[in-house]
C-alpha cells in the first residue's frame, strides 16, 4: 500500500462517504425518537404506559387533594384552638395579675386626713367590696392586687403593708370594670365607703374614670403545690 | 491511506456540524445510496490493488450508482415493489465480493512471503 499513491479521486470519494455516513447517522437517531416510524408494537406499549401513568396521576391528584383538604380541615381546628388557648390565656393573666391590664374604671382616693382612723382593715373591706361589685381588676398604691396579696397592718398598727412594703397616705384603690357599677357598689348606703364618711369623717373621693392602667403582680411561682392527678376509677 | 481516513473523519464531522437534519423519511434511501457508494469505494481500492485504477470510472460510479439506488427505491416505493431489499442484497454482494478481492491482496502483498516462511519451517522441523 505505501508504494501506490492514492488517487485524489478516491480521496474525494471517501470524504462524500463519510458525509453520507454522518447525515445516515443523524437521520437514524432522529428516527429512533420519531414516534411515527416505531412499530406498532411499541406504540401500543408505550400508549398502554401512558395510560397506566395517566391514571395513576389522576389517583395521585385525587389522593392530594384529599390530603390537602384534611390538612386544612386541621389546619383550621388548630388555629381555632389556638385562639381560644390565647383568649383563655389572656383571661388567666388577668386574673393572675401578670400582664399590665387597662380600661374603664374608678378611682377611690384616701387622703391624708387628720381623724386618725383610717386602716388596713378598711381597704382590704374597700376591696372586697370592689370585687363584690364587679371589678375586673383591683391596684392598692400600685400595687395589683391578686390572690397572693397581703394587706397587712405593721406592728404598731399604724401603718399598712403590702406584700410587706410599707405605704402611706394617700391610699389610691383603683379598680377597672364597669364604673357605673362599682360607683354604685362601693358607695352603697351602709357600705364601707358610707360608713367612713359618715361616722368617722374620712374625706374619700370617687372618680370615675374612662381609661385606667393597672400595673403587673409578679408571676406566682409554684415550688410545692402539684395538680392532683385524679386516678381512673378502677 | 492515512489522506484517505482524514478525508472519512473530515466528511463525517462536516456532516455533524451541518445544523440541519434530513426529514426522518429520507433515511431508507440515505441508506440505500450509503451501501452503493460504500461499494464504489471499495471498488475505488481494489483498482489501486490491482494497478487498475481509473478515476472516472469511481467518480461516476460513486455518484451514479449512489443517486440511482436511492431513486429506485423511491419508484419502488410508488410501484409499491420493495426495491430497498434489492438494493441492499445486490450492493451487500458485490461490497464482501470487493472487500474479498481487497483481503487477497493484502495477504499476497504482505502475509505471503512470511506464511511461506513459515510454513518452511515446520516442514523442516
Amino acid at each position: 500500500m505505501s508504494g501506490k499513491k492514492w488517487p485524489l479521486t478516491l480521496i474525494i470519494a471517501f470524504a462524500c462517504l463519510g458525509l453520507l455516513l454522518s447525515l445516515q447517522f443523524k437521520t437514524h437517531q432522529a428516527m429512533a425518537d420519531d414516534l411515527n416510524y416505531q412499530s406498532n408494537e411499541t406504540l401500543a406499549a408505550v400508549a398502554k404506559n401512558l395510560t397506566t401513568k395517566y391514571y395513576q396521576l389522576i389517583q395521585e391528584v385525587w389522593d392530594l387533594r384529599t390530603q390537602l383538604k384534611l390538612l386544612q380541615q386541621s389546619a383550621d381546628q388548630n388555629k381555632t384552638a389556638l385562639e381560644a388557648m390565647t383568649r383563655e390565656q389572656q383571661k388567666l393573666n388577668i386574673a393572675l395579675g401578670t400582664i399590665p391590664v387597662e380600661g374603664p374604671g374608678i378611682v377611690i382616693t384616701i387622703p391624708e386626713n387628720d381623724q386618725n382612723y383610717f386602716g388596713y382593715q378598711d381597704i382590704v373591706d374597700i376591696v372586697n367590696e370592689l370585687w363584690n361589685s364587679g371589678a375586673e381588676a383591683v391596684s392598692v398604691n400600685g400595687f395589683r392586687v391578686t390572690n397572693s396579696t397581703s394587706i397587712m397592718p405593721d406592728s404598731e398598727f399604724t401603718a399598712v403593708l403590702i406584700n410587706g412594703v410599707r405605704i402611706s397616705y394617700p391610699y389610691t384603690i383603683k379598680a377597672i370594670g364597669e364604673p357605673n357599677s362599682l360607683d354604685k357598689g362601693i358607695s352603697i348606703p351602709f357600705g364601707i365607703v358610707d360608713n367612713l364618711r359618715t361616722l368617722f369623717k374620712i374625706p374619700i373621693l370617687i372618680e370615675q374614670e374612662e381609661n385606667l392602667r393597672l400595673p403587673s403582680a409578679s408571676a406566682p411561682t409554684f415550688r410545692y403545690a402539684q395538680t392532683v392527678v385524679e386516678k381512673a376509677a378502677e | 491511506m492515512v489522506l484517505a481516513v482524514l478525508a472519512l473523519l473530515l466528511g463525517f464531522l462536516a456532516g455533524q456540524a451541518l445544523t440541519f437534519a434530513l426529514p426522518a423519511a429520507f433515511a431508507t434511501y440515505l441508506s440505500v445510496a450509503i451501501l452503493a457508494t460504500l461499494d464504489s469505494t471499495l471498488g475505488g481500492i481494489k483498482g489501486v490493488m490491482q494497478d487498475k485504477y481509473d478515476g472516472a470510472i469511481l467518480m461516476s460510479g460513486f455518484f451514479i450508482n449512489g443517486s440511482i439506488s436511492a431513486f429506485m427505491v423511491l419508484m419502488g416505493d410508488w410501484i409499491g415493489v420493495d426495491l430497498y431489499y434489492v438494493a441492499i442484497f445486490v450492493f451487500g454482494l458485490r461490497i464482501f465480493q470487493n472487500l474479498a478481492v481487497i483481503r487477497r491482496e493484502l495477504i499476497n502483498k504482505f502475509l505471503s512471503p512470511a506464511a511461506k516462511r513459515k510454513s518452511t519451517t515446520r516442514e523442516v522441523s
